[in-house]
C-alpha cells in the first residue's frame, strides 16, 4: 500500500506537466478534424481524400462572388449573417434569463420547485425534431408569422437551460457571505450584483453563454422547421453536404474558423486578461 | 405572493418597497418570471399539443387521427410490450433481457425479447453512458489545467478555444471525421505503421467511430461547466490538507474534487442527453448496428410517417432520461 | 427521396468536352436572386424577416380563389429540393415572366411534409414531391387541383408520365419534373470487371463488409422484394415477412446502411457494390471520368427495381396560383426541360424536350432503359396502413 501511495503521489508531483500534455492532445483532437477541412478547401478535387494538389481557386472563385461547386457565395454570406443575428439575440436574452433562473433554483424554495427543475431539463432533453415540429405548430396554431424572430423564440427556450444549468452549478459553492457584507455596507441588490456577485460568477455565464452560442450557431433541425423562408448557416450547409462534402462547402467553414480565431486573437492582444 | 398584495394602504410607498424588497417571495418571482414565462408559452404549450398526440393514431396517409375512439396508450404500449404479452410479461422480458446482456454467461432467462424499441432506448443509454464517461476522463484534466494552472490571462482563449470548432457547422466536422477514419486516410495511414494494425483498415461504420464522434462533439460540454466550477476553488485549501499530513492525491480527491462536482454534475447531465438521443452521428459514422433511439423517434416523423408513435416514443425517452438526471442528482448529492 | 445530384461535376466535364453550352455556367455574381440554389432568393432585396413580403401578398389575396383570371401575381414561393435546376434558372423566369420568386430547399420528402403539415400549406405556392408523396398530400388535401388549361406545355410529356398510377382521377395534381431509378453501382477498382445483372450481387459473400444498402425503407425493402419476384407494393404480410428474413440474412454482409454517403464511398473506393440511387451513381460516374471512360458503373438489376418521378405540385392554400401555372408551363417547355435535364443528368418526362438533350444522355440505359427493363420497374405506391407492417420489419432488421 506504502509504495501505491508514493507513486500516486510522485505521478501527482509531475501532475502540472501531465496535465499540460492531456490538454495539448484534446486540443489536437478538438482540431484535427478542422485541419482536415481547412487542408481540403486547398485540394485541387471535388471529393476525393487523396490529395491532388494545391491550388487556391476554390477560394478566389468565391471571393469573386463565383458559385463554387453549387455553394454560392452570396447565399452562405446571408445565411451566415442570419445564423449570427439568431445566435448573438439567443445569448444575449438566454444569458440573462438563464442567469435568473439559476439564483431562483439556487436561492429560493418555491412550491414545486423540482417539477419546475424537470422542466428546465426538458428543452435539452428534447429529441429536437419533436421540439421543431411541436413549435411549427404552435405558431401555426397561434398565427405568429415565421422567420428570424421565431427563430430566436424558439432558440431562447434551449438556450435558457443551457445558461441555467452551468450558472447553477457555478452557484452551488458561491460564498454568498461576500453579498451579504456587500449589503451590510449600504449596497442595493442590484449594486450587490453587478459589483460583487457578477464578477464571481462570470466565468460562468461566459461557459454558459458560449455553449449557448454553439446551440444556436450550429442548430438545423429546429430552425428548419420555425424560420420560414430564411435560411441560416447549418440549413445552407446541410443542402449542400448531404450530396458529399464539396471543396466550396470546406472554404466557407475555413474562412469562418480562421475569422474568429482572429478575431479572438485580436480580444486577446488588446483586452488581455480582462475580457 | 398574497402577502404583499393585502398590504395596509399606508400611502407610504418607500415603506411598501421596503417590505416587498425584504419579503422572501419578492426574489424568487422576479427571477423566475421571464423563465417561466418563455418556457411555459413558447415550450410547454408546444410540447403539450405533442404530448396530444402522443395518444393518437396513425391514418392511412400518415396524418395524426385525434377523435375521441383513437384516443389511447396503444402507442406506448406499442412501444413496451411485445406481441400479445401481458404488462407483466412485457416487464419481465426486458428485465431478464437486461440481466442477460449486462451479465454476460447467464442463461436464457425469458423466451420473449423486450420490443425493438426497448432495446434500442437501453443501448442508447449505453452509449450515453460511455460518452460521458470518457468525456470526464479525458475533459476533466483539460478543464482542470485551464481553470488552476494555465496563466489567468490565457484561461478565457483557451476557453474560447474548446468551444470554437462549433463555428464550423456539426456536420462538416463530421464529415471530415469520417474522412479521418476512412481506409487510406492520412490518419490511418498512419496507424497502419504501428505492427499491429493491419493495412487499409477502415474504422468507419463501427460501434467505435460513433463514439469517437460522440465524445468529440460533446466533449466541450463537460470541459466548460468543470472549468466554471475548478476556476472558483480556492486552492490554499489543498495546501492547508497537504500541511495537515495529506499527500497530494488525497487533498485533491478529499479536497478539491469535491468542490468540482457541481460543474462535472452539470457536465455529464450535459453530455449524456445529446448523446444518448443522438442520430445524425450514428447515421453517418456508424455501421449496420449503430441504429440508436433518436434514429428511431427521427424516422417515425419521417419516413415512417407515424407522428403518434414518435411522439410516444420522445416522450418515454424525456421520462427515462428525467428519472436518470433526478436519481444521478440525488445520488451525487449524498457522496458529496 | 434524397436523390444525389451532381452539378459543377458534370459542369466541368460538358464545358471540357465542348458538348453544349448550357445555359447558366456562369454564376451570375452579384445578381441576388440568381443562384441556381435559390436559397438566397431572401437576399436583402427581399427584406428583414421575410414578413414584409406576405404583408404584400395579402394585398393579392383577392386574386386567390379567380383561377380565370390570368393576372400573374408579383411574386411566387417555392419549396425544392436543394440544387435540381441550372444556374440562373430561377432568374430567367423571374425576367421573363416579371415575378418575384423566392427558393426555399428541403432535402427529403418528409421534411417538406412535416414543415407543411404543421405549419400549414399556405407558406408556399409551388412544391416538388415525389410521386408516392403527391398521393399522400392529395388525400390530406394539402395540394389542389391544376387547371391543364393554363399549361399548354403539358402536351409535352411523354404517354408514360402524362398517365401517373400515383396521381389517378380525373384532375391531376401534378406535373412530372424530372425521374430516374435506383438500383446497383460498383467501382471496379474495388470489385474489378464483374458481371452485375441480378439484385443476387447484394447477397453475394464475396463481398462481404464492402456493400451498403440505401437506409430507406420502402427502397430496401423493395429490392428484397424484387429480388424475390414479388411486387414492390405488395401489402402480403408473408411476403414482407419473407423479404424481412432475406434482409436479416445479407445485414452481416453490409458495412453499412446509407443513403448520403454512397456517392462519395464510390468515388473514394471505400464501399462497393452498393444500392444506389441513379442520380448519386452518375455524379460518382462522372467525379472519377477520365479518358474517356469512369471504373463507376450502374446497373439496373434484370429484376427490376424503383422507378421513381419528382413532380410539380400546388398548395392547398397558395397565394400566387396563376404564377406557379407559368412556372409549371415553363419547365414544361421542350428547351427548357432539355436544359434541366442535360443538368441533373436525370431522365425527363417531356417527349418533346429529347430533341435538345445531349445524345449521352438519351442513349445511356442506365438514364433511360430500354423498353423489357422499363416494363420492370415499379413506382413506389403510398399502401395505406400496410406502411406500419413495412417499418415494423424495418424496425426488426435494423435491430437484429
Amino acid at each position: 500500500m506504502g509504495a501505491f501511495r508514493r507513486a500516486r503521489a510522485s505521478l501527482f508531483e509531475r501532475g502540472s506537466g501531465f496535465l499540460l500534455a492531456q490538454t495539448a492532445f484534446v486540443y489536437l483532437f478538438l482540431y484535427l478534424p478542422i485541419a482536415v477541412l481547412i487542408t481540403l478547401s486547398f485540394n485541387d478535387s471535388r471529393y476525393a481524400v487523396v490529395w491532388q494538389g494545391f491550388t487556391t481557386k476554390w477560394y478566389t472563385a468565391l471571393l469573386q462572388g463565383e458559385t463554387v461547386a453549387r455553394v454560392d457565395p452570396n447565399a452562405a454570406w446571408n445565411a451566415l449573417l442570419n445564423s449570427v443575428e439568431i445566435a448573438a439575440a439567443t445569448v444575449v436574452i438566454s444569458c440573462v434569463f438563464g442567469t435568473m433562473l439559476a439564483f431562483a433554483l439556487d436561492r429560493y424554495d418555491f412550491p414545486g420547485k423540482r417539477l419546475f427543475t424537470g422542466v428546465v431539463f426538458m428543452p435539452i432533453i428534447i429529441p429536437s425534431i419533436v421540439m421543431g415540429i411541436s413549435l411549427l405548430l404552435f405558431f401555426n396554431i397561434v398565427g405568429i408569422q415565421l422567420g428570424i424572430g421565431t427563430a430566436i423564440i424558439g432558440h431562447v427556450a434551449f438556450g435558457i437551460s443551457f445558461v441555467a444549468v452551468v450558472v447553477a452549478a457555478r452557484l452551488q459553492t458561491f460564498d454568498q457571505t461576500m453579498e451579504e457584507a456587500a449589503m451590510d455596507l449600504g449596497a442595493n441588490e442590484l449594486e450587490t450584483f453587478r459589483f460583487v456577485t457578477l464578477p464571481m460568477i462570470k466565468p460562468g455565464i461566459l461557459a454558459g453563454a458560449l455553449l449557448a452560442f454553439a446551440m444556436s450557431f450550429d442548430d438545423f433541425v429546429v430552425t428548419f422547421f420555425i424560420i420560414g423562408q430564411e435560411n441560416t448557416l447549418p440549413i445552407f450547409f446541410f443542402g449542400m453536404v448531404r450530396q458529399g462534402i464539396s471543396p466550396g462547402v470546406n472554404v466557407v467553414a475555413a474562412l469562418i474558423i480562421v475569422v474568429t480565431m482572429a478575431l479572438v486573437a485580436v480580444a486577446q492582444w488588446f483586452q488581455g486578461p480582462t475580457w | 405572493m398574497g402577502r404583499d398584495t393585502n398590504n395596509r394602504a399606508s400611502g407610504v410607498d418607500a415603506q411598501l418597497v421596503q417590505r416587498v424588497r425584504r419579503n422572501q417571495w419578492t426574489g424568487a418571482i422576479v427571477n423566475l418570471a421571464p423563465s417561466a414565462f418563455w418556457l411555459g408559452v413558447f415550450f410547454l404549450a408546444p410540447l403539450a399539443v405533442m404530448f396530444f398526440f402522443s395518444f393518437g393514431e396513425r391514418g392511412a396517409f400518415g396524418e395524426v387521427l385525434l377523435a375521441t375512439e383513437n384516443l389511447g396508450f396503444q402507442q406506448y404500449r406499442r412501444f413496451f410490450v411485445p406481441g400479445e404479452a401481458s404488462m407483466l410479461g412485457a416487464l419481465w422480458a426486458t428485465v431478464a433481457w437486461l440481466i442477460d446482456t449486462v451479465i454476460p454467461g447467464t442463461q436464457t432467462l425469458s423466451s420473449t425479447q423486450p420490443t425493438p424499441y426497448v432495446r434500442l432506448l437501453f443501448k442508447s443509454i449505453g452509449y450515453g453512458i460511455l460518452a460521458t464517461v470518457v468525456s470526464f476522463v479525458v475533459g476533466y484534466p483539460m478543464a482542470y489545467y485551464i481553470g488552476h494552472i494555465a496563466p489567468e490571462e490565457y484561461q478565457n482563449l483557451l476557453v474560447v478555444l474548446v468551444i470554437l470548432p462549433f463555428w464550423a457547422s456539426f456536420l462538416v466536422r463530421i464529415y471530415a471525421i469520417q474522412l479521418l477514419l476512412s481506409a487510406n486516410s492520412v490518419l490511418m495511414s498512419a496507424f497502419a505503421v504501428l505492427p499491429f494494425v493491419e493495412q487499409g483498415v477502415s474504422l468507419m461504420n463501427s460501434q467505435f467511430a460513433v463514439l469517437l464522434g460522440l465524445v468529440y462533439i460533446w466533449i466541450p460540454f463537460m470541459i466548460l461547466p468543470v472549468y466554471s466550477s475548478i476556476e472558483e476553488i480556492d486552492f490554499t485549501l489543498q495546501e492547508a490538507a497537504m500541511d495537515l499530513g495529506a499527500d497530494r492525491f488525497e487533498a485533491f480527491y478529499y479536497v478539491i474534487f469535491p468542490q468540482s462536482k457541481p460543474g462535472v454534475m452539470a457536465g455529464s447531465i450535459l453530455v449524456f442527453i445529446p448523446s444518448a438521443g443522438a442520430y445524425v452521428i450514428p447515421e453517418l459514422l456508424g455501421g449496420t448496428d449503430s441504429q440508436m433511439i433518436g434514429n428511431f423517434i427521427a424516422s417515425q416523423f419521417g419516413s415512417a410517417g407515424h407522428w403518434p408513435f414518435g411522439a410516444a416514443g420522445a416522450f418515454v425517452l424525456m421520462g427515462i432520461m428525467l428519472l436518470s438526471i433526478a436519481a444521478y442528482q440525488r445520488g451525487g448529492g449524498e457522496l458529496a | 427521396m434524397p436523390q444525389q445530384q451532381s452539378t459543377s461535376d458534370r459542369r466541368t466535364f460538358l464545358r471540357t468536352t465542348g458538348a453544349v453550352s448550357a445555359a447558366g455556367l456562369v454564376g451570375l455574381a452579384g445578381c441576388s436572386g440568381g443562384g441556381g440554389d435559390g436559397s438566397d432568393g431572401s437576399d436583402g432585396s427581399d427584406g428583414s424577416d421575410g414578413s414584409d413580403g406576405s404583408d404584400g401578398s395579402d394585398g393579392s389575396d383577392g386574386s386567390d380563389g379567380s383561377d380565370d383570371g390570368d393576372e400573374l401575381e408579383d411574386e411566387l414561393r417555392i419549396f425544392q429540393w436543394g440544387d435540381y435546376w441550372p444556374d440562373g434558372f430561377i432568374s430567367g423566369f423571374e425576367e421573363e415572366y416579371d415575378v418575384s420568386v423566392s427558393v426555399s430547399l428541403y432535402s427529403s420528402n418528409e421534411e417538406m411534409f412535416n414543415a407543411l403539415n404543421a405549419g400549414g400549406t399556405g407558406q408556399y405556392d409551388l412544391i416538388f414531391p415525389s410521386d408516392y408523396m403527391v398521393n399522400i398530400l392529395n388525400e390530406q388535401d394539402m395540394v389542389q387541383p391544376l387547371n391543364l388549361d393554363a399549361i399548354p406545355n403539358f402536351g409535352n410529356l411523354s404517354e408514360m408520365f402524362r398517365e401517373a398510377p400515383y396521381d389517378p382521377g380525373e384532375q391531376r395534381f401534378s406535373v412530372p419534373y424530372q425521374w430516374g431509378t435506383s438500383g446497383i453501382a460498383y467501382n471496379e477498382e474495388m470489385v474489378g470487371d464483374i458481371e452485375v445483372n441480378s439484385w443476387e450481387t447484394m447477397w453475394n459473400e464475396e463481398f462481404s463488409g464492402q456493400m451498403s444498402m440505401l437506409d430507406d425503407v420502402r427502397e430496401t425493402m423493395g429490392a428484397a422484394l424484387k429480388y424475390l419476384g414479388y411486387s414492390l407494393n405488395t401489402t402480403e404480410e408473408s411476403e414482407i415477412e419473407e423479404a424481412k428474413e432475406l434482409l436479416i440474412e445479407q445485414k452481416d454482409l453490409l458495412a453499412t446502411y446509407d443513403s448520403s454517403n454512397f456517392p462519395t464511398n464510390l468515388i473514394n473506393e471505400q464501399l462497393s457494390p452498393l444500392h444506389a440511387w441513379s442520380g448519386g451513381a452518375f455524379q460518382a460516374y462522372w467525379e472519377t471520368f477520365e479518358d474517356g471512360s469512369s471504373p463507376v458503373n450502374y446497373v439496373i438489376p434484370e429484376e427490376g427495381g424503383v422507378v421513381w418521378v419528382d413532380t410539380a405540385a400546388i398548395t392547398a392554400e397558395a397565394e400566387n396560383v396563376n404564377a406557379a401555372h407559368a412556372f409549371i408551363n415553363h419547365f414544361l417547355d421542350a428547351e427548357v426541360g432539355a436544359e434541366i435535364t442535360n443538368y441533373t443528368y436525370y431522365g425527363s418526362p417531356n417527349e418533346a424536350a429529347e430533341e435538345y438533350i445531349l445524345d449521352e444522355i438519351l442513349d445511356n440505359e442506365s438514364i433511360y432503359p430500354d423498353d423489357e427493363t422499363m416494363s420492370n420497374l415499379e413506382f413506389i405506391e403510398n399502401i395505406g396502413q400496410a406502411t406500419t407492417l413495412y417499418s415494423n420489419a424495418w424496425q426488426e432488421i435494423k435491430s437484429a
